[in-house]
């Protein structure tokens, strides 16, 4: 295990004079270690490919502060590949036509470094659309991931590489709607989120026969990432949506906003989008889009303003005995008491642990130290949260929800 | 131990206020509180919910022994101040017309804490009673004493108000009374994170991820202060 970086960032330029960068970072916030390699196919492609290098480490910049420059980018020589935890994400910025046969062979290699911990995704920049950088048969594994399109700015291509590095999956968005005002803009904002490969929940009213909304509302809504508010005239007289608002904002997972005709706002909302659309009639494509990039875009800032909530209160709580705290790069934090002496690690679940967490946990066992597991456990559905006790108890790993993190930990320095 | 939380529902920091109390009184009832524990909150009728929401998840301790509800430790006192349309406060205080008619749709939102046993209600919030001041209410406690009272986001006319309502003597503790939101002087976020303060050349949405990390370590702060000093020796490790 590496503990001098966590995520590195690179880019490889295709012109005349190749132009490269790698970067390595050290983020409070990272779920696990991360490689972000940017490769510009050809040469049209490469202010697309610069652009998209630069939001990135813009954004990482404001959460890890300024990076160490390691030299040249190396794509498969890199220190990263030694990492068995390191989630491996390579963009292939494409701008020209034919795709040069190169690239196939670069993902092909790139997927098989570390399988199930690597990913490529075509970036096409200048118009060019998947069936066209991949017609015929010469690309047979590019042509199976999912492409982007970049137009504009880099900035919502950046958001989607970062939300899958440093979010770790692609999470889940509950939609909470009037269904008498918004069932138009929630069925094509259901379509446009799924199709970007969202989990959405749509429909509370399909819940399970015989529970309480209240509590089958709490699982449903803490399993997911955010929850997003289509605000029409009588959004605030309905019940379960002051539920879903109070619970998003309690939970730290947002609320969104989308507000239509300038119905009344509910309060708290973190970020909004508007439109002047009617939501009970079908988006246009356009504002189907605008819903998709409004959510991606507002889902690592979330997810990592709630990492930072639990990994504040661990270095307080830390600190607060004259210890201190240490970022591992397995996206563990690790404190110690005043004379250096480890003793507890804590990996940040944020929602109910997943066994993904559990597992990085157990592997990060290591002498006497205590390992917890911070998360919003207790809104697990009841043999779900029986099972979470049961392996945790197995696996000599504690269970801890952010109300009783800093004191557990405090006690434990 | 009784423990006071007033929001006043007309400050700008309210939101700010209610996620703190929130965070505190969940950090205080994530375990089986004592019986004589008690922890009221004076806020609007959206914050009430988001604070009552803390203890939701946590009701199975406060099971139905020898035919009577154990009672939950958090009690809400609705207060005035959002201008809420009939509508709204409806849906958060009385059965609305909007809603189909089965059971548990059949009150508002602060109903539903009630009956699931999250919260109590206040002998002061009643059935069809009007939503009181935060000033009114304060001073219709006159005679309640609580050991700790937590002021926070109102005015200083409402702050003298609950200061009378801290028990006098005691440990010296007793009257703790605290303005967590001005007390700039523990919030010092540099302390911790110091790469948000860096300047950078950024755009709106790295503002806006700035600023969320900065508010949510702010909060993590707060809290931290309010566990190591308001709430000492009330929680157990």
């Amino acid at each position: 295990m590496n503990s001098g970086w966590n995520a590195i960032l690179q880019c490889e330029t295709a012109g005349a004079v190749v132009q490269w960068e790698c970067l390595r970072f050290v983020l409070p916030s990272a779920a696990v270690p991360t490689r972000i390699s940017i490769l510009s196919g050809d040469q049209p492609a490469d202010p697309s490919a610069l652009s998209l290098f630069k939001s990135v480490q813009a954004r990482l910049q404001l959460i890890a502060g300024v990076p160490y420059r390691c030299g040249p980018a190396r794509m498969f020589d890199c220190m990263a590949s030694h990492e068995p935890s390191c989630e491996h994400v390579l963009c292939i910025v494409i701008g020209h036509l034919p795709v040069s046969p190169r690239f196939e062979t670069v993902a092909k290699s790139w997927l098989n470094q570390s399988p199930g911990r690597s990913t490529v995704i075509p970036v096409l920049v200048n118009g060019l659309t998947p069936r066209q950088a991949f017609a015929g048969a010469g690309h047979p594994t590019l042509s199976q991931c999912n492409a982007v399109e970049m137009g504009g700015t880099s900035h919502a291509v950046a958001d989607k590489i970062l939300e899958l590095a440093l979010v770790g999956e692609r999470p889940g968005v509950f939609i909470s709607y009037l269904r008498s005002e918004a069932s138009g803009a929630a069925e094509s904002i259901f379509d446009g989120l799924t199709r970007a490969g969202y989990r959405v929940f749509l429909d509370r009213f399909c819940g399970t026969p015989g529970r309480r909304f209240p509590q089958e509302l709490a699982e449903a809504m803490t399993g997911l990432g955010v929850v997003l508010l289509l605000e029409t005239a009588s959004l605030h007289k309905s019940k379960w949506t002051l539920w879903e608002a109070a619970f998003a904002r309690r939970y730290r997972i947002g609320p969104l906003a989308i507000n239509f005709q300038g119905a009344k706002e509910l309060r708290g909302s973190m970020a909004r989008h508007r439109f002047s659309s009617n939501a009970a009639a079908s988006l246009m494509q356009s504002e189907v889009d605008a819903s998709v990039q409004f959510v991606g875009r507002n889902l690592t800032r979330i997810s990592l303003g709630r990492r930072a909530y639990y990994e504040t209160l661990i270095e307080l709580a830390a600190k607060s005995r004259g210890g201190s705290v240490k970022r591992l790069n397995i996206g563990a934090v690790e404190a110690s008491d005043s004379m250096g002496n480890p003793k507890v690690r804590v990996v940040v679940s944020g929602g109910p642990a997943q066994l993904r967490h559990m597992r990085r946990l157990h592997d990060l066992a290591s002498g006497t130290q205590t390992l917890l597991i911070a998360g919003e456990h207790q809104h697990l559905p009841a043999l779900s949260h029986s099972d979470l006790l049961w392996l945790a108890s197995s696996l000599s790993l504690e269970p801890v929800g952010s109300a009783s993190l800093y004191r557990r930990v405090r006690k434990l320095i | 131990m009784k423990i006071l939380f007033v929001i006043a529902p007309d400050d700008s920091e309210r939101e700010a206020a209610t996620q703190l109390v929130a965070d505190l009184v969940e950090a205080l009832t994530y375990r089986a509180a004592p019986q004589e524990w008690q922890f009221l909150v004076l806020a609007d009728l959206r914050d009430c919910l988001e604070i009552g929401l803390a203890t939701l998840g946590r009701s199975a301790s406060r099971t139905v022994e020898g035919g009577e509800r154990v009672r939950s430790p958090l009690l809400l006192l609705p207060v005035g101040g959002e201008d809420f349309d009939n509508g709204a406060e409806n849906a958060l205080r009385h059965p609305s017309n909007d809603i189909p008619p089965d059971s548990m749709d059949n009150g508002g939102t602060l109903e539903d804490l009630v009956q699931l046993g999250a919260v109590e209600r206040h002998e002061r919030w009643t059935i069809g009673s009007q939503v009181m001041r935060v000033d009114q209410a304060l001073e219709l406690m006159v005679d309640e004493r609580f050991d700790r009272v937590l002021f926070m986001a109102g005015n200083e006319n409402q702050e003298n108000l609950a200061s009378r309502l801290v028990r006098p003597g005691g440990d010296g503790e007793s009257d703790y009374r605290v303005r967590a939101l001005d007390d700039r002087s523990r919030l010092d976020r540099n302390r911790v994170s110091p790469t948000l303060w860096s300047p950078l050349n950024e755009d709106d949405e790295n503002a806006a991820l700035r600023e969320t990390i900065a508010s949510e370590v702010a909060n993590a702060v707060r809290l931290s202060f309010l566990l190591d000093t308001f709430a000492r020796g009330e929680l157990r490790a």
